[in-house]
């Protein structure tokens, strides 16, 4: 469809202006990529009576690392944080991920920010940025604050943005040494939405990270299971007790892509393949780092 | 690829005639970008028109009131039921679909008015701003259920042989297809403009311009010189554009507001405007003697039609014609039921009813190959069909060729892909999201036949005309037939090409006045009924320049004799203009008896796929790796375009086979979007090669025969087959879900 509704379309220069047409335009929605708000425009999903378009605003384009924490613009599409050889150096299983966003035209244009902004259960960036322990930085009338990814997914396409906040960038603690791995389930090899997500990290010392996405109303990390297998190897703990771990750790929904018995399978499996092969890479093996074609 | 001599032309070899595979006409400028699909139709001063759709699966309409939507500056006409000024029903076979909502709305997405604005935008809000008040009813959506009711438009028993024949050996089985959709790239579209004398002209993509045209005017109260319909560029059909959708609406917009109208269908629309192939319950039994004669299979189909009739009497009858395969059988009895519901309407999809019975005959053919301890190739050419042999359901003797046994051995006889994927994650079942590795999968390999008519059955009294122009250039071909990209366009120079020796030909495609009917682009019908109207007219004006000019052999030149010009074709015409207008028909067929019997159908071909498929049975994964196929052609008349056609249809079964489904729950279409009705992609496509039998076809022009369904007949059914052999799972269904291999 068509977008069958008005809207003023305003395009800042700086942050400053940007909050300030903000704090003039209650309820404005903010434009990166378009790759989201463009169609949902579209289907009548919102309908601000502003868009505030951020392209222009110098330097939210960067990737960068300084003083220990790498640090993505919100201009920073998927396709630029699979060409970085920063992000390849430190982030890999983030880079992983951008991969298996869609198709090249949409990761051309799709932002990393843009999409935890949208976040929607199914986002590609919220499981390795929940296992990176990255933060949102975000400016807005009460000056800027930084609230980590583990707080920010509040519900399906709601996050903790407030009225008038702009999200400036986000930062990852540089992890060190590790193994990641990003496991998509994929319907088929079209481009597609996750039907489950599983991030893992591994890090020295028998120490896991691992977030779920796609199961659940909002991207989340798994404590209980982190717990279990810390101190040993990947394979060293129960696999009816991991079995039993995940299904109490995830909430998947029934619809037309997947039946709940099977994101609930898919999810034990795919944590098993994702905990072997970050594993296997933190020790120097493992697969490489999967690449999508499309 | 075999070679049987056929017709032998009568003139000189002609560059670009027929078995080569010259460039299309419309190739190049579709590639650039530069062909003019219906949704490029453009007139100054059009309107853009929207469609107000039933959001229930049934409900009654307490009131439409147009007044908000008639508010918004721009817009200029709200119409409903009652501003259609004729018939107020439409359809092919029997009208019973309202133009626009009676006051009950029968299924999810049925139009209840149309409005007209300056642009879209405002057309769009116009449309949602139409204020109708529901009172949703009870739907009827279990076909199971609507066949206790006896809501049905037609019961088939097809019954033959000796009733109490039985075998020793006996399986019995139930299966079911999903609801599929065409899902054409181009999507419904059209431009109508007034005359300004209260006629109109329609541009649109259509298969078939004057059965629409019948429908239309009716509806429209007018002459039928009144309205006049001219094929636009078309995006695809597959059986989507046989029924109505837009045209009516179209016209009746541009004659109440005196301006031409434009409609597009977006995506999810166009799920909601046209039929679907009809989803299926399936009960069968096979008996055979221990050696493996098949000596009586039962069956009854249930096809769920919809809301409305459409087709849904020719698809039943299909399935039931067709229902036990291209087989011997001493003794059938097949009930065939398509029923009325509230799912949205079913008709025409390519392979029109024979899909879904070929998916089960062939799951019990292997199932009773395995009963046997037989090798399921061995049971298949055990009973094949071979020309001169009766169609156990129908008593017909089958004319023309028939190869089903050489299909079989042909396609038996090709070499496997080399056996496991390597590392390549683009090889693995699944997207590229890690799931799936090397060690975790299982090949399988399956193996269908299948076979379907070709043309109109059942005493239809199907033609097709075609006139053919000498020019001081060249031929001209005029036709009404619809080009929807599968190359007719070609294949008709080819047979001008052929037939006269010379190598200009135009195709033009004129409108319902210009010509008589070409009769539907469906039931892989056109090369030989428009292609045998070319020939025959093609013929006749080469014989009348060469009589003119006292022998000799044409070319484009103008006319040979030995060697040496001596006429050219301006000097031909001098005599005055060769135009020949040929009305062609296939040989007649007769109407079913009540039991079934008769000549009912024209002609038929055979096809059969072999699948390979790699399967992560943990993860319930599939990746279709290789179909081959053989399919019994006739004539190859343009090779690539043949080949086109195969990997097209496979494409289509595959997706049948493991992920395409229109997911519809009490009357509702959950997934009308490409992002959750999933068709394969390039990355999903098998390698497929392929064996063209060529045995002449006893009425198709050089002996060809048409090609476009038979490669989605089996190739769902030789998938399933094939993630069977790997999984051992008793897969009943199509398409089959991750769930269903995974077994969760």
């Amino acid at each position: 469809m068509t977008i069958a509704h008005d809207f003023a379309y305003l395009r800042p220069a700086t942050v400053p202006d940007a909050l300030a047409m903000l704090a003039d335009h209650r309820g404005a929605m903010v434009l990166a990529g378009g790759t989201d708000v463009v169609p949902w425009l579209r289907d009548d999903a919102i309908t601000p009576e502003t868009v505030v378009d951020i392209k222009d605003i110098a330097g939210f384009d960067a990737i960068d690392v300084a003083d220990g924490v790498l640090r993505i613009g919100p201009l920073v599409t998927f396709s630029d944080l699979i060409a970085s050889p920063v992000a390849a150096e430190h982030v890999p299983a983030l880079v992983e991920a951008s991969h298996t966003v869609a198709s090249v035209g949409v990761r051309n244009r799709a932002t990393v920010v843009g999409n935890i902004c949208s976040a929607v259960p199914s986002c590609d960036a919220g499981p390795p940025l929940l296992v990176y322990e990255a933060a949102v930085e975000v400016a807005g009338p009460g000056g800027e604050r930084s609230i980590p990814v583990l707080e920010w997914f509040l519900g399906p396409r709601t996050q903790a943005l407030a009225e008038g906040e702009l999200v400036t960038g986000i930062t990852i603690p540089l992890p060190g040494a590790h193994g990641g791995c990003y496991a998509k389930l994929s319907r088929y090899r079209g481009e597609d939405l996750a039907q489950v997500g599983v991030a893992v990290l591994a890090l020295p010392g028998n120490d896991y990270r691992v977030a779920f996405g796609a199961v659940g109303p909002v991207p989340f990390r798994a404590p209980a299971i982190e717990e279990r297998l810390a101190g040993g190897g990947p394979g060293d703990a129960d696999p009816a007790a991991l079995d039993a771990l995940v299904d109490e750790a995830i909430s998947p929904i029934d619809d037309v892509r997947a039946s709940k018995e099977y994101r609930t399978h898919m999810s034990r499996v795919m944590l098993r393949r994702s905990l072997a092969a970050a594993a296997a890479r933190l020790d120097g093996g493992g697969p490489p780092y999967g690449e999508q074609v499309i | 690829m075999t070679t049987t001599p056929t017709a032998v032309p009568t003139t000189t070899a002609v560059a670009g005639g027929i078995g080569t595979s010259p460039l299309r006409p419309d190739g190049i400028p579709k590639v650039r970008g530069e062909f003019a699909f219906s949704g490029d139709l453009h007139e100054e001063g059009m309107l853009w028109g929207a469609t107000v759709r039933s959001p229930h699966a049934r409900a009654r309409i307490l009131s439409i009131d147009p007044a908000p939507a008639l508010a918004i500056p721009g817009v200029h006409a709200v119409l409903t039921q009652d501003d259609v000024p004729g018939r107020k029903t439409c359809g092919q076979a029997v009208k019973d679909q309202p133009v626009l909502a009676d006051g009950e709305t029968r299924f999810w997405g049925e139009p209840v008015a149309v409005v007209a604005a300056d642009d879209a935008e405002t057309a769009a809000r116009a449309a949602a701003a139409v204020a109708v008040r529901y009172e949703p009813l009870d739907a009827l959506t279990d076909p199971g259920e609507a066949e206790r009711q006896g809501s049905v438009f037609r019961t088939m028993h097809v019954v033959n042989g000796d009733p109490d024949r039985r075998g020793e050996v006996v399986v019995e089985g139930y299966y079911e297809t999903g609801t599929i959709d065409q899902a054409m790239l181009g999507t419904e579209a059209g431009l109508a403009v007034p005359d300004g004398e209260g006629g109109v002209d329609l541009y649109v993509a259509t298969q078939w311009i004057h059965e629409d045209h019948e429908q239309l005017y009716a509806s429209l109260g007018v002459e039928p010189g009144a309205a006049r319909i001219h094929l636009s560029g078309i995006g695809g059909a597959f059986g989507a554009r046989e029924d109505l959708t837009l045209q009516i609406h179209l016209c009746m917009l541009a004659l109440h507001t005196g301006r031409p109208v434009k409609m597009v269908l977006d995506r999810a629309e166009s799920f909601a405007a046209h039929v679907h192939r009809h989803p299926s319950r399936m009960w069968y039994r096979h008996e055979a003697d221990p050696d493996g004669t098949l000596v009586r299979v039962e069956a009854k189909l249930i096809f769920d039609g919809g809301a409305y009739q459409t087709t849904s009497h020719a698809v039943i009858a299909n399935g039931a014609y067709f229902a036990m395969g291209p087989y011997h059988c001493e003794s059938v009895d097949v009930v065939g039921i398509a029923t009325r519901t509230n799912n949205p309407p079913n008709g025409a999809m390519r392979g029109f009813g024979a899909v879904q019975v070929c998916f089960a005959y062939e799951a019990q053919m292997d199932k009773l190959a395995a009963a046997l301890g037989m090798d399921p190739i061995d049971l298949r050419l055990r009973n094949a069909l071979d020309a001169g042999d009766r169609l156990p359901t129908t008593g017909q003797v089958i004319e023309g060729a028939f190869p089903v046994a050489e299909v079989i051995r042909s396609l038996a006889a090709m070499p496997l892909p080399d056996a496991g994927p390597g590392g390549d994650p683009r090889h693995l079942p699944g997207g590229a999201g890690l799931t799936t590795t090397a060690a975790d999968i299982r090949r399988g390999v399956g193996f269908a036949v299948g076979f379907k008519n070709i043309a109109f059955a059942e005493s239809f009294d199907d033609y097709a005309e075609a006139r053919v122009t000498l020019t001081p250039d060249g031929l001209l071909v005029e036709t009404a037939a619809a080009e929807v990209g599968q190359g007719m366009v070609t294949v008709l120079q080819q047979i001008a090409r052929t037939a006269t020796g010379i190598e200009q030909v135009e195709v033009a495609f004129v409108d319902t006045a210009a010509i008589g009917s070409a009769g539907s682009t469906s039931a892989s019908r056109q090369t030989q009924m428009t292609g045998g109207a070319v020939l025959e007219a093609a013929e006749a004006v080469r014989d009348e320049a060469l009589r003119r000019a006292g022998g000799g052999t044409l070319s484009g030149e103008g006319v040979l004799r030995d060697g040496v010009v001596v006429a050219t074709l301006a000097d031909v015409l001098a005599e005055g203009p060769i135009t020949e207008l040929v009305r062609f028909r296939h040989p007649p067929t007769t109407a079913p008896s009540e039991t079934g019997q008769g000549d009912l159908h024209a002609g038929f071909s055979v096809a059969a796929h072999r699948a390979v498929v790699d399967v992560d049975p943990d993860l319930g994964l599939v990746r279709v790796v290789q179909v081959d196929t053989a399919q019994d052609v006739g004539k190859a008349l343009h090779p690539a375009a043949l080949v086109g056609q195969l990997e097209g249809g496979i494409l289509q079964g595959v997706g049948m086979a493991v992920m395409e489904e229109l997911r519809i729950d009490d009357g509702v279409v959950r997934n009308a979007s490409f992002t959750d009705y999933l068709l394969p992609t390039i990355l999903d496509a098998p390698d497929v090669e392929a064996v063209l039998i060529e045995e002449p076809d006893h009425w198709g022009p050089f002996g060809a025969k048409g090609v476009g369904e038979p490669p989605t007949i089996s190739s769902t059914a030789a998938v399933v087959a094939a993630i069977r052999d790997a999984t051992g799972r008793d897969l009943t269904r199509a398409p089959v879900r991750p769930e269903d291999v995974a077994g969760v």
